[in-house]
């Protein structure tokens, strides 16, 4: 049988060791959350550069379209326009990953902090500002 | 020739912007965000400012405001060209002075209609 000083130091080891799993699952989650951070800063670069190459080719291909003598019809200024509005993914997908950045940024500032301090954080979350689900035009509202 | 200012953050937006109202006879200065888009504004009197609205330095809200404070602005077709869609961020543009509000992405063909609709 265990007395009531036992149960108290088994409770205090259970403690301990949680409280040691915690900082230990910290000390892994936090380098890896760098990384993911650095990750998408890296695919935004390459996000970027992809739209701004097919931005210059849409624009050449419709400079081209437009100066041409043969009639293309209404189909190829469609498709152009079609994909202009599609291109604009990029601004979107770089604005999600700017705040998907800054809320790891702001949970590693955190989980540095559970560590060393007394569990206050000044880490600031972004709101979201994106919410589309997909690239058709968007509203228009004139006041 | 009607001049448009096009202030937004993304070079690639500006850029479909720029393209979008120059191919319909538009010309068009670009400012990387709401400060340079005031200054340019200064510089030069247009007949449309198109702003987005998150962006550094200074916001398309904040902009809007700053132009509606000059004589020159007083009357200006100012259209927001944003993610955003919340009804209180359009109330907020609303209240500012914007003209319009338009939720990116845009439809190149749609936003010459409606510039041609509100330039003065």
């Amino acid at each position: 049988m265990i007395g009531q000083t036992g149960l108290r130091r088994t409770s205090v080891g259970v403690f301990v060791e949680h409280v040691q799993s915690i900082s230990q699952a910290i000390a892994v989650v936090g380098p890896q959350l760098r990384i993911a951070q650095s990750e998408i800063g890296r695919m935004r670069g390459i996000i970027d550069n992809a739209a701004s190459e097919l931005l210059i080719s849409f624009g050449e291909i419709q400079s081209a379209v437009m100066q041409s003598e043969v009639a293309v019809g209404n189909t190829a200024d469609a498709a152009i326009a079609r994909a202009m509005t599609a291109l604009q993914f990029q601004d979107m997908v770089a604005q999600m990953m700017s705040g998907l950045s800054q809320r790891i940024g702001a949970a590693t500032e955190m989980l540095d902090g559970a560590v060393t301090s007394d569990g206050t954080s000044c880490a600031t979350f972004p709101r979201q500002v994106v919410l589309q689900q997909d690239v058709a035009a968007g509203d228009i509202e004139l006041f | 020739m009607l001049s448009i200012l096009a202030v937004d953050d993304s070079p690639s937006i500006r850029q479909m912007v720029a393209f979008t109202l120059k191919s319909a006879g538009y010309s068009v200065i670009e400012a990387s965000d709401g400060a340079d888009g005031l200054a340019k504004a200064k510089e030069k009197t247009v007949n449309l400012v198109l702003t987005d609205q998150n962006m550094p330095l200074m916001d398309g809200i904040t902009l809007v405001k700053n132009l509606r404070g000059m004589p020159s602005y007083a009357t200006t077709p100012i259209l927001i060209l944003t993610t955003e869609s919340s009804d209180d961020m359009k109330a907020k543009g609303r209240a500012a002075g914007a003209t319009g509000w338009l939720v990116k992405p845009f439809d190149p063909v749609r936003l010459v209609e409606i510039v041609k609709k509100v330039i003065r």
